[in-house]
């Protein structure tokens, strides 16, 4: 308790709301009677406390029913699924972020064709039967494992003499 | 016919009546927007709060116990709420933009009495920026002693000190406002 050589800290705000009991109150009041310094202050503070209800505040608007009711469907719809909605954002973070990540994902490389020879440019390299063949694909390797050059060539078997 | 009490609701709200749900907010709405808004200076924002205070409540119906003063518990809600929401920058960054276009919006205001609403904005204003310096705990114990007429008790519980440190909290806060609105107290220098 801090004692101000007048009145005590705890007194004033309860001498000015009328709420100190019988006894103090006449204290105060003896103290007041032969104390200007006190008296101007608690002057100044009754004065203050009517000056702060300038400070008016903002009512409720119309919307505050119908605002509240939807905010409290929507908490009790997440309550049902026994998920929170902090969990419940989290969750949504998690599902757009795979989202993204799977449409921005690097494409598969790009597989390599060849394209069919025209006729015309078949028969200058001299091989009709190359004409109107379908592209084929590099990456097929039952098709590639026919070529030759896929296979080392095997070990020539040791000849007895 | 006297009036049932707010631990009366809960106790209904509790037992599934929801009529008594929209009593307390028929009830609590106006001094919550009110609190909340001189804590936070912004109104969407104090619906936004006063909304998510009901919210709190309605959650709790099931676990609820009359222990304490039902308006007690709900101003502690407001309170922390409040505290969390000033503490992000975001608001702070609105607040700024706020006070800006009320500044406007004023020097651009109409009416025909426009000299006289300046100076009464201007007190209004000042006593706001006032209330607005103090520290945290002072500022709540103004708001809640002041304008809501919590008794000391209430608020000393939402502010976890005891009646004889709220008393001394008031009054260092009530001198502080004192020193800066001096001009508005018609005081002489």
């Amino acid at each position: 308790m801090k004692a101000r050589g007048h009145l005590r800290e705890e007194q004033v705000v309860p001498y000015l709301d009328a709420r100190l009991p019988a006894n103090e109150r006449e204290e105060v009041e003896r103290h007041l009677e032969s104390c200007v310094e006190c008296r101007q202050q608690l002057a100044e503070l009754r004065t203050l406390l009517v000056v702060l209800e300038e400070w008016g505040a903002v009512a409720p608007s119309a919307s505050f029913d119908a605002a509240l009711q939807r905010r409290l469907e929507t908490a009790s719809w997440w309550a049902r699924l026994h998920v929170r909605p902090i969990y419940a954002g989290v969750l949504a973070v998690v599902l757009v972020a795979a989202v993204l990540i799977m449409l921005w994902s690097p494409r598969p490389p790009e597989t390599v064709t060849v394209s069919p020879v025209p006729p015309r440019e078949a028969e200058a390299l001299g091989g009709e039967d190359l004409a109107g063949l379908e592209p084929v694909l590099l990456e097929n390797f039952e098709l590639l494992h026919e070529f030759d050059i896929l296979f080392e060539p095997q070990p020539a078997k040791e000849k007895r003499l | 016919m006297v009036a049932e009490s707010d631990e009366q609701q809960m106790l209904r709200l509790k037992a599934g009546d929801a009529a008594a749900f929209t009593r307390l907010v028929e009830r609590y709405r106006g001094p919550l927007v009110h609190f909340l808004y001189r804590m936070v200076g912004d109104a969407v924002t104090a619906e936004e709060l006063a909304q998510e205070v009901f919210i709190r409540v309605y959650g709790a119906r099931r676990r609820y116990r009359p222990q304490a003063k039902f308006s007690t518990w709900l101003f502690k809600i407001a309170t922390n709420l409040a505290l969390n929401s000033l503490r992000d920058t975001r608001l702070r960054r609105r607040l700024e933009a706020a006070s800006t276009e009320q500044v406007t919006s004023r020097l651009t205001d109409p009416a025909a009495n426009v000299e006289q609403q300046l100076l009464e904005q201007e007190r209004r204003a000042a006593i706001r920026r006032a209330v607005e310096s103090l520290p945290e705990k002072q500022r709540l114990a103004v708001l809640l002693h002041k304008y809501q007429e919590l008794d000391y008790a209430e608020i000393a519980a939402i502010l976890g000190c005891s009646e004889s440190a709220l008393k001394s909290l008031l009054f260092r806060a009530y001198e502080a406002l004192r020193a800066k609105l001096r001009p508005l107290l018609g005081v002489r220098e």
